[in-house]
């Protein structure tokens, strides 16, 4: 199944590189990026993503990008995904499309 | 032979330079001073070209550097300390290999959760990118085994990134932090501050109460629950919550490989090790179980088996510091992401009704316990390591290497404490033992520290002999010499038709001989009646000592779940 993942990532040297290799690394192709310029900062980061197989899950690879230390937001397209529960405020708070998978680290 | 005393050291050279007059204080120079300011006592490392600056700056500086001989060894030696006080341990090489001699120490921290700060020379800033002599990107080969990295570019940042490198590699899930240090960057005047309050990742979140009475909930209906218990808890420094919760629920509980030491030993319902080599007491409970509450672990194929198969009628709740790892693995009916003391407090068992189920698990536990009476004269591995942590009581730190030794330190060893036992777990990385051993023993000389090591495994750091002689470590060397790679024999044997394939040892040097080669104290062990005087000598030796010890090379590990099977089929002997 295809996911958009948009993610918010501090201008940082490495941020980029770091981001698509977990995501890779996770279990993801990506088919699609798009990354704009950066602004006060930050820039922000949409991808179009495949599963490699059935088993992974847009949910975790939203919280294992939320680890990064250069990100800021990580949002998820997928609103019928399961969600766990300390995330789950986060979520209903989130705008309509774009659902915030992850808080902030910092 | 003695070992040399870290004072009778020769050390005159630093002296003298340290009697020269100030000179411009440098980026290197800041380097030291914020490493001094945040409170690290001692790095593990090995100089070279790019990192050179540093190392004159260390002159004169209260840092006490740990010259090894190989920078694997620097990078297993500082995870050694790091997983004993919490605190990152300290690394540090050059550019090119030296950084690449760095990674598989990396990566060991990585898999395992440890803190650590590497500190890497650089090529200067206008050759980065131009194959330059021992120019490697460390920074992009390492991202996918650190938490962060950096390279710094401007020397007047160097105290504030450091500082925040260690806020990052010890907040929340602790794990590697590397950061990359062009030589211009390290010889550019800097004029060292201390390091501002770094900015700290935001702290571990508590459940609400809702999910709390919902985990309450299903476990008041639950008959047969079982605790599973990770390595997050210790990280997550929820040890005696753990410990308070199994004495107030009386559930029964079993570890992983990370998780052992965290249950109190002497419980009577702690149930031992589960997974491809636990017992089959842990297996049986975990198969049968319809509550599982995973409690800082995260359902690793070594601990679980055949995933699908694994707990196939139990409901999960899964308590982690690490919100990533909720469901990933295993989908939970309730995901608990926070402190774990406090979730762990937080669920009450008012109702709880399981003296049937316990009574059943503890009985199988005793029907099920290991017997150490093998025939023969010969050392039994199992026997000789659970009596030597038996009588090294509560300060045994065993440092382990990778192989069948290390299984039968797991299984019949005793641990006090979860940091008692330090072993590459997730990476599984051969050669971790000695230098483990070394920097454990320097970070608590006052323990019984032993490293446990096979004759495969200690030739991939015994360059690391030298390290112990030249700093006299008090550090027991236990190595069992079956002259061959045990555990690679093993499944050759089971699952590979007897076809024993480059597994041989035949031609291993005499152990004892090298030891003494180094200066080092050693012995040979070649019978059962010899082993209480060789624990006697190991555990009452004042510097770094080495028992080599012959075994069968046809001892195995025992029960062995095999590869793609459940749990609840395990091979026994």
């Amino acid at each position: 199944m295809r996911t958009s993942l948009r993610i918010e990532l501090a201008d940082a040297e490495g941020a980029l590189m770091r981001l698509i290799g977990l995501v890779e690394r996770r279990g993801f192709t990506i088919a699609t990026l798009d990354k704009a310029a950066a602004s006060n900062g930050q820039s922000t980061v949409t991808m179009m993503l495949d599963a490699r197989d059935a088993a992974r899950n847009m949910d975790v690879l939203a919280r294992q990008v939320a680890r990064l230390l250069d990100v800021r937001g990580v949002f998820t397209s997928d609103t019928h995904a399961r969600i766990a529960p300390e995330i789950a405020a986060e979520a209903a708070a989130g705008p309509d499309r774009w659902r915030q998978a992850c808080p902030p680290r910092r | 032979m003695t070992a040399l005393p870290a004072t009778e050291i020769d050390d005159t050279a630093t002296t003298a330079a340290a009697e020269r007059p100030a000179r411009r204080q440098t980026g290197a120079h800041a380097v030291v001073r914020t490493l001094e300011a945040l409170g690290v006592t001692r790095v593990f490392g090995y100089p070279g070209g790019a990192i050179m600056p540093v190392y004159d700056a260390l002159t004169g500086s209260s840092l006490q550097h740990i010259l090894v001989r190989h920078e694997q060894a620097a990078a297993f030696a500082a995870d050694a300390q790091a997983r004993l006080t919490g605190k990152a341990g300290v690394c540090l090489a050059t550019s090119g290999p030296g950084a690449t001699n760095l990674l598989t120490g990396i990566a060991n921290a990585y898999l395992d959760s440890v803190p650590m700060i590497i500190l890497t020379g650089q090529v200067p800033s206008g050759l980065m990118g131009t194959d330059a002599f021992q120019e490697v990107d460390v920074f992009g080969m390492s991202m996918p085994v650190v938490k962060h990295s950096i390279i710094i570019r401007d020397p007047m940042r160097i105290p504030e990134m450091i500082a925040e490198a260690f806020a990052i590699a010890e907040g929340g899930r602790p794990g590697p932090v590397l950061i990359d240090l062009p030589k211009d960057v390290l010889q550019a005047e800097a004029y060292p501050t201390l390091p501002p309050e770094p900015r700290l990742e935001a702290g571990p979140s508590h459940p609400s109460e809702s999910d709390l009475a919902a985990a309450t909930a299903l476990l008041a209906r639950s008959r047969r629950p079982v605790l599973y218990i990770g390595g997050g808890v210790t990280l997550g420094g929820a040890v005696d919550a753990v410990r308070d919760f199994m004495t107030r629920t009386g559930i029964p509980s079993v570890a992983t490989l990370k998780g052992l030491g965290c249950a109190h030993p002497d419980s009577e319902t702690y149930l031992g090790m589960l997974g491809m080599h636990g017992g089959r007491a842990a297996n049986v409970a975990v198969d049968e179980s319809d509550l599982l509450i995973c409690c800082g672990a995260r359902f690793d194929d070594r601990a679980t088996g055949r995933l699908d198969s694994f707990a196939p009628g139990a409901r999960i709740i899964h308590i982690d510091g690490d919100a990533a790892e909720i469901d990933k693995l295993r989908r939970a009916e309730i995901g608990l992401a926070g402190d774990i003391s406090a979730i762990l407090a937080g669920i009450t068992n008012d109702w709880l009704d399981i003296a049937e189920w316990r009574d059943l698990c503890v009985e199988r536990k005793h029907r099920h316990a290991f017997r150490y009476d093998a025939p023969g004269s010969g050392v039994f591995a199992p026997a000789m390591l659970k009596q030597l942590s038996e009588v090294a009581g509560d300060d045994f730190i065993a440092a382990c290497d990778v192989g069948q030794h290390q299984m039968w330190v797991a299984q019949h060893c005793r641990f006090s404490r979860p940091e008692h036992h330090l072993t590459s777990a997730g990476l599984g990385a051969m050669g971790y033992g000695l230098p483990a051993g070394i920097g454990a023993a320097m970070t608590r000389p006052d323990a019984k520290v032993v490293t446990i090591t096979g004759d495969g495994s200690i030739m991939m750091n015994i360059q690391e002999l030298a390290t112990a002689r030249r700093y006299g470590v008090p550090i027991r060397i236990l190595l069992l010499d079956n002259a061959s790679l045990g555990l690679v024999r093993q499944w050759q044997e089971y699952f590979f038709d007897e076809n024993f394939s480059e597994i041989d040892l035949y031609d291993n040097p005499d152990f004892a001989e090298v030891a003494h080669a180094f200066g080092i104290e050693a012995f040979t062990v070649h019978s059962r009646e010899e082993v209480p005087a060789a624990i006697d000598r190991l555990l009452n030796a004042r510097g770094p000592i080495l028992a080599h010890v012959l075994i069968d090379p046809r001892e195995n590990v025992w029960p062995l779940v095999p590869p793609g099977a459940s749990n609840a089929d395990m091979m026994e002997d």
